[in-house]
């Protein structure tokens, strides 16, 4: 072959190489993370993409949505905080925290000092906002004065909301870490090392933490002093923390397996299984009954207390379920992670037997 | 299969090589970009080799001829070409190869950086899929230290911001990277002769080359373009331990310069 037509050849390829690599990043900023959502007695908050959603939890309609035009720039996917006193408050990927009206969804400000995406929900404590940033930094926010009262920094990004506990604040970093910080003042108190990276909150059980990691399985941590008291190894990382519900914890792992342990001196593994795909989410609890969605888009109903099955229902080939199903009342929300255009984001389901009650946005009418 | 042939093997390799190297992904690429020159070897050379027999055979006197003789038959000339490659046991394709094994390598590194800096939970969730679960410790390296020299993230395009000049940035890995496939393919692409439709294609392919290469660093991972700018190094140096570098080709910016050898082809 003349080296001419090798050149050529070498110019077409790298063209198509072109093609590829320029798919590939488009296809990365489709979605990069899943919906979040948060409720109040009546409404459904969900921050996916480039919009926060307020949806009526009777009926599935839209009450409003923010902003009024998508921007190219603005993406949310953080759970939104609903603050007591009418607020919502929701981080987003243009790193900046945007506060709205709850009942009209009008923008009342914006904190703009963060310098990296904001992919965790921000958490209330008293007069303050704890809003954990990927640019290291935890900012405690006043909301009425719309200043940093302190800042906490780690060595990597914050991707999951801080536990508040009293004057406590349990925070874990991408960094290998879990602080314990001083509400009042930023102070760190005690720092443990997981041995992998956390990205959900700790779930907070007599005493004791249980945080999820990425390859070192599941870590108790004293809540008093940061020792680490024990370890449940997993088949996989671990997203979702765990649920606690009458004496057990359920929780799941990206390698697709459910466990649940009892708690005491040590984790205490109870039983396990193994549903239809990896679980990325943190169950939901309530009235003896655990809810655990798959990536493969299956919701389990279980009984807490025995593990046996109640229903069971997929909510379609296309979506995945990577966020926490939410109980509200007797409804069950389930949000998915869609793969098309006009893709159903939000699920309710009659929490006692799984029927579907509504889903948002509505079907298209058939032609 | 792409994830199980491409993907995955480079994506636990670039970790196993970054826990070797004290955590620093900058030099885990460079690393890694060496060890895929290494295994390539055979087939540069293969390629190296190929260059240089057809090279030696259109420098013949044989083909000389043919040219003159079938100018205004290409068909026939075609099969002329064809029956000589045959009678001096050359395949035209054997140059070939080395070319396409390049595609998948780029396409994969670029994922696998990209896949291994995850900067969205998406990416990261993905990631937890590619592991090997049979090297222990791999889960723990996560997330990786995306910095490296002056570059901040290794996952995105590079820009040097200078102090004087904040409101610019200067895509240093970009000019390297044209500078160097700019020379690695004036330094290695052997010279066109006689054909003057084959010489204005190479001289148009060596500026198409870095520009193209210099694009993908503009705008695609910072690391992509460090995989570049060592590849090209590493291809003039190979050529240069081999006696192949032509340095005149340098400086000629117009015509094609003579070619590096005029012995007949020998079987």
């Amino acid at each position: 072959m003349p080296p001419f037509r090798r050149l050529i050849l070498l110019a077409l390829g790298l063209t198509v190489v072109a093609g590829l690599l320029s798919g590939c990043a488009t296809g990365a900023t489709i979605a990069s993370s899943w919906p979040g959502i948060s409720a109040d007695e009546t409404t459904v908050y969900v921050a996916y993409n480039n919009a926060v959603s307020a949806i009526d939890l009777e009926n599935g309609v839209e009450r409003w949505h923010y902003p009024a035009e998508a921007e190219r720039n603005r993406s949310f996917y953080a759970t939104p905080l609903v603050t007591a006193d009418g607020q919502i408050v929701v981080g987003g990927y243009d790193h900046t925290l945007t506060v709205l009206d709850a009942e009209s969804g009008a923008e009342i400000w914006r904190f703009t000092e963060a310098t990296a995406r904001i992919i965790g929900s921000p958490t209330a404590a008293g007069s303050l906002v704890l809003v954990p940033s990927a640019d290291h930094h935890l900012y405690a926010l006043d909301l009425e004065t719309r200043q940093v009262a302190w800042t906490f920094e780690t060595e990597q990004a914050l991707w999951t909301a801080p536990l508040v506990d009293g004057e406590t604040v349990y925070l874990p970093s991408m960094d290998h870490n879990l602080y314990a910080i001083r509400l009042s003042d930023g102070a760190e108190i005690w720092r443990a090392d997981l041995g992998g990276g956390s990205v959900d909150t700790p779930t907070l059980v007599e005493g004791t933490l249980l945080a999820g990691t990425f390859g070192n399985g599941l870590q108790a941590v004293s809540a008093n002093t940061g020792a680490i008291l024990w370890s449940f190894e997993t088949v996989g990382w671990i997203w979702g923390n765990p649920t606690a519900a009458d004496g057990l914890v359920y929780f799941g792992d990206v390698a697709g397996w459910v466990y649940s342990l009892r708690l005491g001196s040590s984790g205490e593994e109870i039983s396990r299984f193994q549903p239809d795909g990896p679980v990325a989410s943190s169950p939901a609890y309530g009235d003896d009954r655990i809810f655990i969605s798959t990536e493969s888009g299956t919701v389990y109903a279980r009984t807490a207390s025995t593990g046996d099955p109640i229903w069971e229902q997929s909510i379609g080939l296309t979506s995945r379920l990577y966020t926490d199903p939410l109980l509200v009342g007797d409804v069950l929300l389930v949000a998915s992670t869609t793969a098309r255009q006009g893709d159903a984001i939000l699920t309710a389901f009659d929490a006692a037997s799984g029927a579907r009650r509504w889903v948002f946005p509505p079907p298209a009418p058939e032609e | 299969m792409w994830d199980t042939i491409i993907l995955n093997p480079m994506i636990n390799a670039l970790l196993l090589i970054y826990d070797l190297l004290w955590n620093n992904f900058g030099l885990a690429i460079i690393v890694f970009t060496i060890i895929i020159r290494l295994i390539t070897l055979p087939l540069t050379m293969q390629q190296t080799r190929s260059q240089q027999k057809m090279q030696q055979l259109q420098g013949s006197k044989k083909w000389q001829d043919m040219q003159k003789k079938y100018k205004d038959d290409k068909q026939k000339l075609q099969q002329e070409q064809l029956s000589l490659y045959k009678e001096i046991g050359f395949n035209p394709l054997s140059g070939c190869l080395p070319l396409l094994i390049q595609f998948p390598i780029i396409i994969g590194l670029y994922q696998a950086i990209t896949r291994t800096l995850a900067a969205t939970p998406v990416q990261l969730l993905d990631l937890s899929k590619h592991f090997y679960p049979f090297i222990p410790g791999l889960a723990s390296l996560i997330p990786l230290h995306n910095r490296f020299l002056w570059i901040p993230d290794l996952g995105a395009p590079e820009r040097l911001f200078l102090p004087f000049l904040p409101a610019f940035g200067i895509p240093v890995l970009t000019i390297l990277v044209f500078i160097t496939t700019w020379l690695s393919t004036k330094l290695t692409t052997p010279v066109t002769t006689g054909d003057s439709q084959s010489a204005s294609m190479g001289k148009m392919m060596s500026w198409y080359m870095p520009i193209l290469l210099a694009w993908f660093s503009y705008s695609f991972a910072a690391g992509l373009a460090i995989y570049f700018v060592v590849s090209n190094v590493l291809q003039i140096a190979q050529s240069a331990a081999m006696g192949k570098v032509n340095w005149r080709n340098v400086f000629s910016f117009g015509s094609a310069s003579k070619p590096l050898a005029k012995t007949p082809a020998k079987k």
